[in-house]
């Protein structure tokens, strides 16, 4: 939960927020000074039914879940 | 220092307003929505939870709406916006084309509130739609 917790913690300067033909959207987040690029998919972002799809860094994916999160 | 003035040397000083300071120190904050190709009543959001021990402060907020073919370009580009603070609306904005929104006073979101920008496309066309949210985020 490395991306989620990225912008759990409010640690960037550039969050971009791409709405998905499924109602999931793309959390692009970015900081200054650090060349990395953080993404993830999540569905239902701060609800209590969130979802976080995967996430990678750099285009490297640190999760795979099943798109329907079983 | 020893002689316990300032410790500043004549003409380099300089009085930063608190937006240009945050953005100085790296704690400016940008928060985009898009939507391509959208239709009629589409929206594009963005939401931010403020960490604990955190406040965030919008300064400006902008928004564009156009066409996606060539043909539609003359048209009526008109959206819509919203900026709520959990669920109270903060600020409106609508337009042709789009526009922006500078506060007179910064919009105040504290640790544990949710900000939510919300750009709907009105247009009767694929469009695309953006929404921005600038602002910086200091310790409570």
């Amino acid at each position: 939960m490395r991306v989620r917790n990225f912008l759990a913690n409010g640690n960037f300067n550039h969050s971009d927020q791409a709405r998905q033909p499924d109602g999931s959207f793309i959390v692009t987040l970015k900081k200054r000074g650090d060349p990395h690029v953080y993404k993830m998919a999540v569905r239902d972002l701060y609800r209590a039914a969130e979802v976080v799809l995967w996430e990678e860094v750099d285009g490297v994916r640190l999760v795979d879940k099943n798109p329907e999160g079983s | 220092m020893s002689s316990g003035y300032p410790d500043y040397e004549g003409g380099k000083q300089k009085v930063y307003l608190t937006p240009e300071w945050a953005a100085l120190i790296g704690v400016d904050k940008t928060f985009t929505a898009t939507f391509t190709y959208a239709i009629f009543e589409d929206e594009a959001v963005l939401t931010y939870l403020v960490p604990a021990g955190k406040e965030f402060y919008v300064t400006q907020i902008g928004y564009s709406s156009r066409a996606m073919a060539a043909a539609d370009a003359d048209k009526d580009q008109v959206c819509q916006v919203e900026v709520e603070v959990d669920t109270d609306t903060k600020a409106y904005g609508g337009a042709h084309g789009g526009g922006f929104i500078v506060p007179a006073t910064p919009i105040k979101v504290i640790a544990g509130e949710t900000l939510k920008g919300t750009i709907r496309c009105f247009a009767n066309h694929d469009s695309f739609v953006g929404l921005a949210v600038v602002g910086y985020e200091v310790d409570a």
